[in-house]
């Protein structure tokens, strides 16, 4: 290939213009000083050209996803939008049993964007992509007028593949199977919350974003009869497991007292009034193991960074299908069911 | 450590500098103290509730015994 | 959590239901024909349900849901009229979450937002009044509902207004009363209650007293309690224990936050800045007199409905509750949730018909999300 010998292209500006989504030198130069300077991808054309030996292989399939990332703020404790935009595309690969491949990104910036601020979330993004073992491979940059945006957002999807004879699905659990999360609840919602700064609440507590690809293959390996695997993010741990009951058919049972939480997303809860199984995680899973397999799928994520906190908290029945069903610390029974429009902290 | 949010104390503060609520339980809400947990009482209510449950075992333990002598 | 954990130690629990179930048996009650207990604050009934007391306790007892939730008894009127000044220009409204999906004649508040309006969501009034502070070229109103545990911060707020001068600052206040409604219960004939439950938090701030004309007038027990499942229990223990006895006496069970004579401060800054109104009405019991409050005419900068003129007495009253709404039925305790006729179908939290279904502490709200019936079929 033959280049041009340059020098590396530059961003002048500290903030943002409709001239950066132009088409024309500052949206190159911002592409390049940005984006493309961070990620690598492998080409500059408009497509990623790419290629890997395991799509080839007899049985396997193509896993694609797509998702957007709206967060506000768009930065928090534990991560930034663009943390969550790669951690959320390449779980919604992983929990599927696929081995997530390349990333692309779409960014649409409202004018007066900070590029301080850019580089910060393409920095995270790249830091994210590599510790998952990912490529961020092609993307996009729009800008759009002020007020007609709301900071960044960013639309991923997400490519991968899953190997022969390889198939998780919600609707497989049976009753009796094991429900296992591989650490605490709520951190993101409850660090988004207190980040927000509406409530007025300060808290250590940061997102637990991070990519969970490594932990389902070692779990896959171990037990590799594990029903499906779900991440539980917007809605909480409740909508996964109303999901696959539903899915399934099957009832869902979970103990009050076998679910990890931290005691400061238990106090931010108590204080407005909210259910902790109704928050947000973006690092955090529940999967169904079958009860022969469940101890070896424990073992398997409790070697895992991702899964040190690992722990079961219920099983599948076949009692009230559909319905998940909570025992209280108390012992007295409660369903729990899917979220109904947004988490609104209680008075009185 | 925790969860810390600014709170009007009007309600709970008697004659005595602020300093002095540091390290007491109140019920906070809407971000208004508005009372000061009575340890004392709080004592007293749990004690209570022990009994009524340490009571509730020991029939519960005296019924078992009965039942099995009775088998 | 300290003087949280403690009070939800399921051993202790055995001790005090099986406390339960022996006087339950003692006083004759059976599901043919139960004794009747009232919980009437919106917060026991949530906690009832989130705990699964109700299936706990035995079938003579029956729990009686009561009007204790102060989103569920707003008229629609005061929604619209929220609407109303939260759609002119330069104000932004704020008010609890809770309130937000109350349903109003043409729009509820999250409406109202969507259609452009601005309306935030605040944990505290002194939020919303550092928002007067920071936007000092903006009209920020609060929506002040609840009963009396957040009278006294309403009232607090308003007088640190007064004192710092904070001019673009208004409430728009929907504050009621928790004694009156009670008596109006009391004198229903149609009610059969034999005891109740009282309002921890309402008690914590006007004490025990104001409730000693139910003992003392019309012959019931009154516990009153705390929030945690342990406190609700030993409270109805307490309750049938004056049903056993032939007693109806005001007691205490919430002692380690309730004081006897309330909070002084509290009080003292409610009887500043509030007045009664006449009457006011409550969705779903009607117009109940003296149970309203409004503010004060020497706090009248501070009342959006004087800077904004609405409010009670302007306008027509459209009182008239949607088709097949049956929330005040319920409320008084003369069906239970699912035997309204909508509840489920043409009433979900999703799309509700009444305030029960919309606010968290509602009792349909509490039926629906928890369990009742479902979870009844279920285990």
């Amino acid at each position: 290939m033959n280049q041009r010998l340059r020098p590396p292209r530059r961003v002048v500006a500290d903030r943002v213009t409709l001239a950066h989504g132009g088409g024309g030198k500052a949206m190159r130069d911002l592409i390049a000083d940005v984006f493309t300077s961070v990620f690598a991808p492998p080409g500059m054309e408009d497509q990623a050209r790419l290629m890997h030996p395991a799509l080839l292989e007899p049985g396997a399939q193509l896993a694609f996803t797509t998702d957007g990332f709206v967060v506000s703020p768009m930065e928090f404790p534990g991560g930034d939008i663009g943390t969550i935009a790669v951690c959320g595309t390449v779980n919604d690969l992983a929990v599927g049993g696929a081995r997530p491949l390349w990333l692309s990104a779409a960014f649409i910036i409202e004018e007066g964007v900070e590029i301080a601020t850019l580089r910060r979330i393409a920095r995270s993004m790249q830091t994210a992509a590599e510790a998952a073992g990912v490529r961020i491979v092609t993307g996009d940059t729009k800008v759009v007028g002020r007020g007609s945006g709301d900071g960044v957002f960013v639309t991923t999807a997400g490519v991968g593949v899953i190997p022969p004879r390889r198939e998780l699905l919600a609707g497989k659990v049976r009753p009796g199977d094991v429900a296992i999360v591989n650490g605490v609840l709520g951190d993101h919602g409850a660090a988004i919350l207190a980040a927000r700064g509406d409530m007025a609440l300060t808290t250590d507590v940061a997102s637990d974003c991070q990519p969970l690809n490594h932990l389902i293959e070692a779990v896959l390996a171990a037990a590799p009869g594990i029903r499906c695997a779900r991440d539980a993010t917007r809605g909480g741990l409740a909508s996964a497991l109303n999901e696959i009951a539903d899915a399934a058919g099957v009832g869902i049972v979970i103990a009050e007292t076998d679910l990890p939480l931290r005691p400061e997303v238990k106090g931010v809860c108590e204080i407005l009034g909210l259910d902790p199984l109704y928050l947000a995680n973006e690092g955090t899973l529940v999967l169904f193991a079958p009860p022969d397999e469940a101890e070896a799928a424990l073992a398997a994520m409790r070697g895992t960074a991702a899964g040190a906190g690992a722990c079961i908290i219920g099983q599948a029945t076949a009692a009230h299908p559909g319905t998940v069903v909570m025992k209280t610390v108390f012992g007295g029974g409660r369903i729990v069911d899917m979220l109904v429009g947004e988490q609104l902290p209680r008075i009185c | 450590m925790g969860v810390r949010r600014q709170v009007n104390v009007a309600c709970i503060l008697k004659d005595e500098p602020i300093e002095a609520l540091i390290g007491t339980w109140s019920l906070i809400h809407v971000g208004f103290a508005m009372s000061r947990i009575n340890e004392e009482e709080a004592a007293l209510t749990l004690d209570v509730l022990r009994q009524l449950g340490e009571a509730q075992a020991e029939i519960e333990a005296m019924q078992a015994t009965e039942r099995m002598l009775a088998s | 959590m300290k003087y949280a954990d403690e009070f939800r130690d399921p051993v202790a629990a055995r001790g005090v239901l099986a406390a339960i179930a022996r006087i339950t048996d003692e006083i004759g009650a059976t599901r043919e024909k139960p004794v009747h207990i009232m919980e009437i604050c919106g917060g026991h009934t949530h906690a009832i349900f989130r705990y699964g007391l109700d299936k706990l306790t035995p079938p003579g007892l029956e729990f009686i849901h009561g009007p204790g939730c102060p989103v569920c008894v707003l008229p629609m009127s005061r929604i619209d009229e929220c609407v109303e000044i939260a759609e002119r220009p330069g104000v932004i409204m704020t008010t609890f979450g809770d309130a937000m999906r109350v349903p109003g004649h043409r729009k509820s508040l999250i409406q109202a937002k969507a259609d452009g309006a601005d309306i935030r969501m605040v944990y505290s009034p002194l939020d919303a009044l550092e928002l007067a502070r920071r936007h000092p070229d903006r009209e920020v109103v609060f929506f002040g509902l609840g009963f009396e545990t957040t009278t006294p911060s309403t009232a607090l707020t308003i007088l640190q207004a007064a004192a710092d001068g904070q001019t673009n600052f208004s409430v728009f206040c929907n504050h009621i009363t928790v004694p009156p409604p009670i008596k109006a219960l009391l004198d229903d004939p149609h009610m059969v209650l034999d005891g109740f439950v009282g309002p921890g938090h309402v008690s914590m701030v006007i004490g025990v007293h104001p409730y000693d004309f139910i003992a003392r007038d019309y012959g019931k027990p009154i516990v009153v309690a705390g929030f945690e499942p342990l406190d609700l229990l030993q409270s109805v223990l307490m309750v049938l224990e004056q049903i056993r006895d032939g007693r109806a006496e005001v007691e205490n069970q919430y002692s380690r936050v309730v004081p006897e004579h309330g909070n002084p401060v509290s009080i003292a800054a409610c009887a500043e800045v509030y007045e009664p109104r006449p009457s006011f009405e409550w969705r779903g019991l009607g117009e109940i007199d003296a149970s309203g409050l409004r503010i004060r005419p020497a706090f009248a900068a501070w009342d959006a409905e004087v800077k904004f003129g609405v409010g009670y007495g302007k306008g027509p009253r459209a009182v008239a509750e949607p088709d097949g709404c049956r929330c005040g039925d319920v409320m008084t305790g003369r069906i239970k949730p699912h035997a309204c006729p909508q509840f489920g179908t043409g009433c979900t939290p999703e799309m509700p018909l009444g305030a029960l279904m919309v606010s968290s502490e509602g009792a349909c709200a509490a039926y629906f999300q928890y369990g009742g019936l479902r979870l009844e079929a279920a285990l």
